[in-house]
């Protein structure tokens, strides 16, 4: 009787290590990836407090002529729609449009503006491409334009854009000519962090019209770098 | 009736298919930044001005001075001047003339007359007065006879029709601009000028003298080139 329940606690003892051993049979261990993606930032614009402007008549400022007229003609400069990076150390604030306003211009007349366009987010960014449109007010017609000149100048390391703008009469008939200098590499690849100056000169022509207003909009396009080549970037 | 499994199986596949629709757009970054460039244009209008109408003033010559009136008071010339052809500046509103008529009657030799005329900037455009010309033809009724030559200081007849003063023409007229040419006429500024006729002894009876003067304005940047 006595060996039958020692028989029986062996066997009851086999069975609990048997369910017990299913967890001791094998070692475990674990590590963990903990990952973190920081993105960057995709933001191009003006610098703000980069603009300079002057305004000559056939390239003497009105100031400066006998007798100075400095109030024929006049232009101002506005930036707005700011954007800041995030990223930025300190913080950068750049504009995303710049606003023209030309009063009382005429033929001769000329505005040349410096600005400086950065590249104020951690990606770099790629021109992509400038559309303009335009539009005679007084007649209620777009306004067109002839790009004469494209190029880079290596010498200068800066794109050179010129041409003109005309009306609903035809290109016999500018309105005026544009000229624009953006010192960018020739990969026109801009940097983080990286300023880029650029100029446009605009020079109002004989045939533009009295009393007329047009409206002009120049839109810069840029791309973050690797997709350019999918895009048709420049 | 779909069941929910089937369901549960074609709604990610719809997902997939949309958001690689969707996805070209958001598979770039993109930024841009715009230049708005608005240009008001001004205006350039020279006008006579609609205020102050021209006057005719008469003289006559005594001892190399002039007197006012017809000499021993006579009333014997006659002198009408007034403006034509309104003209509205679009940009400011304001009106003027383009055209001065000098209507001159029976004159003599040795009839002095004097138009004196206002021009005035109605625009928003400085203007430099460069200067005038003048042209002119002797009729007789309707009938034109020859041209009229300035010299700078007198009309001649161009007899021989040849285009240029020279042998054979004879003085007319002597005629001058009282001005201070090349002036600049700032917007909304005005300036009086004068021009003087006086009759010659060469000057034929009953004949009609037409005399047109053109003043030249241009924008004052401009006036050096012309």
């Amino acid at each position: 009787m006595k060996s039958r329940g020692l028989l029986n606690v062996f066997g009851l003892l086999t069975i609990m290590l048997l369910i017990l051993g299913v967890a001791y049979a094998h070692w475990t261990d674990t590590v963990v990836i903990n990952t973190t993606v920081k993105m960057g930032e995709f933001i191009v614009g003006i610098l703000d407090g980069s603009v300079i402007m002057e305004e000559t008549t056939n390239g003497v400022p009105e100031e400066e002529f006998s007798p100075p007229k400095p109030w024929v003609c006049n232009a101002t400069v506005m930036l707005c729609n700011s954007e800041t990076s995030e990223h930025h150390v300190p913080p950068q604030t750049v504009w995303k449009k710049m606003i023209i306003t030309i009063d009382n211009a005429y033929p001769q007349w000329d505005l040349h503006i410096n600005f400086t366009i950065k590249n104020a987010g951690t990606i770099p960014a790629k021109l992509m491409g400038i559309t303009f449109s335009g539009k005679d007010v007084k007649d209620d017609a777009n306004l067109n334009y002839v790009l004469e000149e494209s190029y880079y100048d290596t010498g200068l390391g800066a794109y050179i854009f010129k041409g003109y703008v005309y009306d609903e009469r035809g290109r016999k008939y500018p309105i005026l000519n544009f000229r624009i200098e953006a010192y960018v590499p020739e990969d026109v690849q801009l940097e983080p962090c990286t300023e880029y100056p650029v100029s446009v000169d605009l020079d109002i022509k004989q045939t533009a019209e009295e009393c007329h207003t047009y409206k002009l909009t120049l839109t810069i396009d840029f791309i973050q770098w690797n997709k350019a080549g999918e895009v048709g970037g420049a | 009736m779909v069941s929910r499994s089937k369901l549960l199986g074609i709604t990610p596949l719809m997902l997939v298919v949309m958001l690689s629709i969707v996805g070209v757009a958001y598979s770039h970054w993109m930024d841009s930044i715009t230049i708005e460039a608005t240009v008001n244009m001004g205006s350039l209008t020279l006008a006579f001005d609609s205020y102050e109408p021209p006057a005719c003033l008469e003289y006559h010559e005594v001892d190399g001075e002039l007197f006012p009136g017809e000499c021993e008071g006579k009333d014997v010339g006659k002198c009408e001047a007034w403006y034509e052809d309104s003209v509205t500046d679009d940009h400011t509103g304001k009106s003027g003339y383009k055209t001065l008529v000098i209507n001159i009657t029976n004159a003599y030799p040795q009839y002095i007359v004097h138009v004196v005329f206002v021009v005035h900037n109605i625009g928003t455009i400085p203007i430099d007065l460069a200067g005038f010309n003048i042209t002119g033809e002797k009729r007789k009724g309707d009938k034109k006879i020859c041209d009229l030559l300035w010299d700078g200081s007198g009309l001649w007849e161009d007899l021989n029709k040849n285009g240029v003063i020279d042998t054979g023409d004879k003085e007319v007229i002597n005629l001058s601009i009282t001005d201070n040419m090349p002036f600049q006429l700032d917007p909304c500024n005005k300036n009086k000028m004068e021009i003087d006729f006086e009759f010659k002894q060469e000057a034929e009876e009953c004949h009609t003298y037409i005399i047109v003067v053109t003043i030249y304005g241009v924008q004052w940047n401009k006036s050096l080139e012309v």
